[in-house]
């Protein structure tokens, strides 16, 4: 059995081999040169670049200097960015003039790959001196291309200050020296305070008007110098960023120091303006265009060499509008002999037309996929499903092991693309039909007993054909479970009363998805300072009932003095001592302790989880773990066989979603794996922030084993089931809806976080047979 | 008290006011969608829209127990404090169960407090008027379990249809359409009242075709 969980896990990640595939670029030299040699308006330039700047961030009452300069002499732009509303990305965006797909949301994490042609280089090219601070995200992307640089990381989200100051303390000596051409800057503290506290924190009040005080020094201290102050991407209403909403993808641009006017454009647009702008070559990888807004200061005879050299670059990437660019450019050599301004402009409408419809069709052009791996990927999963049927229904399978094999090669075959996709496509569809053929549908379910939550859980995954229902998954989750309590309602009325009050309360601690997302929970009333004595209250109340489940679930054999030692240090980490670091790793430590002495008494992982969950869990969430414990033994007590286990899983699903995450990326709560850590090590804050994503999920399953009667192999092959069914369908409809205006921004993310649960249920299964194989060779 | 019915007597009665009840609910529906008052349905302001329903029903009643009064639960006075009693806790406990499946707690009292009545009026009202308060009684406690081979199959097949149509309606809440219609408690009170109306249909064809056999059986053909 674990080999066709194996197989399925393999057919995942070929699924996402297929669909986000790393793109080739391919670095042409471009055929048309630029031959203007005119002086530039501006000397020097200094970009600042204030991560998760919102457009209501520049206002007269947040940054006052820079609201009253840029109506004297600049502009403000209202700038378009592209999903995944990322920093790496949207860096790429604003340097190379491209949009990167959406597997560099991935790549985000790990170390960048070089870029091959970028504003920078450009500017590298012509001898300019460029000095970075900020984002050492830059430094990666550039490694030689700084006369000087420091960088600052990222991924510490917990410093608002220290990442800010250390860029500010490198401008107060730049400004005094006269070497450099080009300054960038990147300033994190937004961002930051944005993930913890959201817009609407007074810190943020605070940290603009430093970034303003900032470049109004800068401003005051050079001459003759164009500034551009922007955000990579801007900041959803509830602090994090990564999606599509409006405030994400809708930045600031405000330029100083030079003639232009306010518009509306993309920020792929930014890097060929910018070149014209300080007189450099407009990189080869751009697919921008040119905007008037910000080039009128130009003479008409430069304006339109300017705008040749942009549409002949865009011409090079693709066959489009040859007839208008041919017409454009006899317009333009008319206009140079005799200066007739009609001409001039006529030719300058036809290339601003052309160069708009090439870049938009640039824009739009998907990736292409792998269709080949997409389709004997989700073939594999189904066929995984079905195997999983076969088992439970006891039907036997001649020739099992040769299957395995051939799964097994074409998977890998696939991967490396050996072969021809349609001969193993082929291949795919006929190990699929056999087993369908195999498949009985009458011996099924004369072995099941279905429950409600069954047939609900296998109509489950039809909802998300629409993106409506992907993006609101838990008012599916919370709707459901009502109506099965208001089912069982009739049969226990006290009880189950309870059960529905207790879903609905702990509801409202946090609201997720995107229609009702910004509505006040119980979280936010909470953090709220004035209410600080009601968290202590909440936590003091979360973690008493925490050790009374613990107590109960445990009879003091497993050293309960040792849980009810950690729980009362972790209401002293969170209410206390603020998350010291010594704290948190002598909580560790106890943990790891118990973890030993419980498992060789035989107690398994569940006692020491619900201590994880404590330490890990945000302290207004806390109090989801007793109520996970206490619903789990009404339903031991009040439900039989497969309701029984549909209920854990539901739980655990619902549970999920309670405490705060959603199928979008910007849920992960990243700040919650830094529990003993001072720095950002990816060994030590990836796996910290997978169990608090995935504490209550597998705390149900872990109380669901924990009674006697279940047989833990036969659960675990139920959910793998469910899961494997869940994700063929999202690899469908995504296949389906691949051209779909959501595709990037809810399609996408939905398979990730799919792959992410099979991915995370995959290793707790692998952990049990683990643990049985120990079992078996210690006892 | 138990009422013995003659049930051919009894359907015809009732086939006739379902027949009625189902044409009129969706004139009704479809007279609100034109005058745009489908949207401010929850308004206390529009508590008329509730008047009529509950008027109706209590107009359908009355002509039953005009025309057979054998077969019609009587009333004492006792029975009609009994009835409002019954009344008021479908209409706690209607209201509570909103609640609990997602309405707002602390805010939107006028439309939840308007989707309760509306599932009073159309599933505890017409029960409890015809079958008596302990019998709607009975048969909201056995909502999952109840079956009976008389009349009173019908009237709960009513009260089944009426709650699936409040519990379908909320589909549309979720979607990001942005439409008016969308917001609670709307769709539920329509999905309510198209509930009834299906349920008045079926319960019509239902027995129109009963009476088509007893009367086959009387000997009787009646084209």
């Amino acid at each position: 059995m674990f080999l066709y969980y194996t197989i399925a896990t393999l057919s995942v990640l070929l699924y996402l081999h297929g669909f986000f595939p790393i793109p080739a670029r391919i670095a042409t030299k471009p055929k048309y040169n630029n031959t203007s040699e005119a002086k530039p308006h501006n000397q020097k330039a200094v970009i600042v670049i204030i991560d998760a700047l919102r457009l209501d961030f520049i206002s007269e009452e947040t940054t006052p200097f820079l609201a009253k300069t840029y109506k004297n002499t600049g502009c403000f732009t209202q700038l378009k960015v592209e999903t995944p509303t990322v920093t790496l990305p949207r860096i790429k965006a604003l340097t190379t003039g491209n949009v990167p797909q959406f597997i560099d949301i991935i790549v985000n994490l790990a170390s960048p790959t070089k870029l091959d042609d970028s504003i920078i280089h450009r500017a590298h090219a012509r001898k300019k001196n460029i000095v970075f601070y900020g984002d050492d995200i830059w430094l990666k992307l550039f490694p030689d291309h700084f006369k000087r640089s420091e960088g600052t990381s990222s991924f510490y989200v917990n410093d608002f200050k220290e990442v800010d100051d250390n860029v500010t303390r490198n401008v107060k000596h730049e400004i005094n020296r006269t070497d450099w051409d080009i300054m960038i800057l990147h300033y994190l503290g937004l961002d930051h305070i944005g993930h913890v506290f959201g817009p609407k924190s007074p810190l943020i009040l605070t940290k603009l008007k430093e970034m303003d005080d900032i470049i109004e020094e800068i401003y005051n201290n050079s001459k003759q110098t164009l500034f551009i102050v922007t955000g990579d991407h801007g900041m959803r209403d509830s602090g994090g960023h990564g999606g599509s909403t409006f405030p994400e993808t809708n930045v600031p641009l405000v330029v100083l120091g030079l003639p232009c006017k306010n518009d509306t454009f993309a920020q792929i647009d930014v890097p060929a303006n910018l070149a014209v702008l300080l007189g450099l070559d407009i990189p080869t990888t751009s697919i921008g265009q040119l905007r008037s807004s910000l080039l009128s200061h130009l003479s008409l005879s430069r304006y339109l060499e300017a705008l040749k050299y942009n549409t002949l670059l865009l011409r090079e990437k693709t066959d489009l509008c040859e007839e208008s660019i041919e017409t454009a450019k006899h317009f333009h050599e008319l206009y140079l002999m005799n200066k007739n301004e009609d001409l001039g402009n006529n030719a300058a409408k036809l290339y601003r037309d052309c160069s708009k419809k090439i870049s938009e069709r640039l824009l739009k052009s998907s990736v292409k996929q792998n269709v080949g791996s997409l389709f004997v990927a989700t073939a594999m999963v189904g066929c995984v499903v079905l195997k999983i049927l076969q088992k439970f229904s006891g039907v036997r399978t001649h020739h099992a092991h040769l299957e395995q094999v051939a799964m097994v090669t074409v998977l890998v075959v696939q991967f490396l693309e050996l072969f021809s996709n349609l001969i193993l496509m082929i291949v795919t569809s006929v190990i699929f039909l056999r087993n369908i053929v195999r498949f009985n549908l009458k011996h099924l379910a004369a072995t099941t007993d279905l429950s409600f939550l069954t047939i609900v859980s296998v109509l489950h995954p039809l909802s998300f054909l629409s993106s409506s229902f992907l993006e609101e998954e838990h008012q599916f989750w919370y709707f459901f479970a009502g109506t099965f309590v208001s089912f069982k309602l009739f049969d226990e009325p006290r009880s189950w009363v309870l059960m529905f009050a207790t879903i609905r309360f702990l509801r409202t601690i946090n609201q997720v998805g995107d229609k009702w997302a910004a509505v006040p929970d119980l979280a936010d009333w909470l953090l709220k300072r004035e209410n600080h004595l009601f968290l202590q209250l909440a936590c003091v109340l979360a973690l008493s009932l925490s050790a009374c489940s613990s107590f109960m679930l445990t009879k003091r054999k497993c050293m309960f003095i040792v849980d009810v030692l950690v729980l009362f240090l972790i209401y002293l980490y969170r209410m206390v001592v603020n998350e010291n670091v010594v704290l948190g790793q002598v909580l560790w430590m106890l943990i790891l302790l118990k973890f030993f002495y419980c498992s060789v008494r035989g107690h398994g992982l569940l006692p020491t989880w619900l201590l994880i969950a404590n330490l890990l869990l945000k302290p207004y969430n806390l109090i989801l773990i007793p109520m996970c414990v206490f619903a789990s033994q009404h339903f031991h007590r009040a439900l039989k066989a497969e309701d029984l286990v549909m209920a854990h899983w539901w739980m655990g699903n619902l549970l999920f979603f309670a405490q705060g995450h959603d199928n979008s990326l910007a849920s992960v709560d990243i700040s919650a794996g830094y529990v003993g850590l001072s720095n950002y090590e990816p060994a030590l804050v990836v796996p910290q922030v997978l169990c608090h994503t995935y504490a209550l999920p597998v705390l149900s399953h872990l109380l669901l084993f924990r009674n006697k009667q279940i047989d833990t192999n036969k659960c675990l092959s139920l959910f793998v089931m469910f899961r494997s069914y869940i994700i063929a369908v999202v690899f469908i409809v995504t296949f389906i809806h691949r051209h779909h205006l959501f595709i990037w921004s809810v399609f996408a993310p939905k398979i990730f976080a799919e792959a992410s649960h099979f991915g995370f249920l995959f290793v707790e299964v692998s952990c049990h047979y683990l643990s049985q194989t120990i079992n078996k060779f210690f006892i | 008290m138990q009422v013995k019915h003659s049930f051919y007597e009894y359907s015809q009665i009732l086939h006739g006011n379902d027949v009625v009840t189902s044409i009129y609910v969706l004139l009704f529906i479809i007279f609100l969608n034109y005058n745009n008052l489908l949207l401010k349905v929850w308004s206390f302001d529009n508590i008329y829209i509730i008047i009529i329903l509950a008027a109706a029903e209590v107009t359908k009643y009355i002509i039953h127990a005009t025309r057979d009064s054998s077969s019609v639960h009587r009333h004492s006075v006792k029975d009609l404090f009994m009835i409002s009693l019954m009344l008021t806790s479908v209409f706690g406990i209607v209201y509570v169960i909103a609640i609990l499946f997602g309405a707002p707690v602390f805010s939107m009292f006028e439309e939840t407090f308007i989707f309760s009545v509306i599932v009073t009026t159309v599933t505890a009202l017409p029960v409890g008027l015809h079958l008596g308060p302990k019998a709607a009684v009975n048969m909201f406690l056995s909502l999952t379990s109840y079956d009976s081979d008389n009349i009173h199959n019908l009237f709960m097949l009513k009260i089944r249809l009426s709650l699936f149509g409040a519990w379908l309606g909320a589909i549309v809440i979720p979607l990001d359409w942005n439409r008016p219609w969308q917001n609670w408690p709307i769709p539920c009170c329509i999905g309510t009242l198209l509930g009834y109306a299906v349920a008045n249909v079926i319960t019509s064809l239902l027995q129109f075709q009963q009476r088509g056999k007893l009367l086959k059986k009387a000997g009787k053909y009646i084209l």
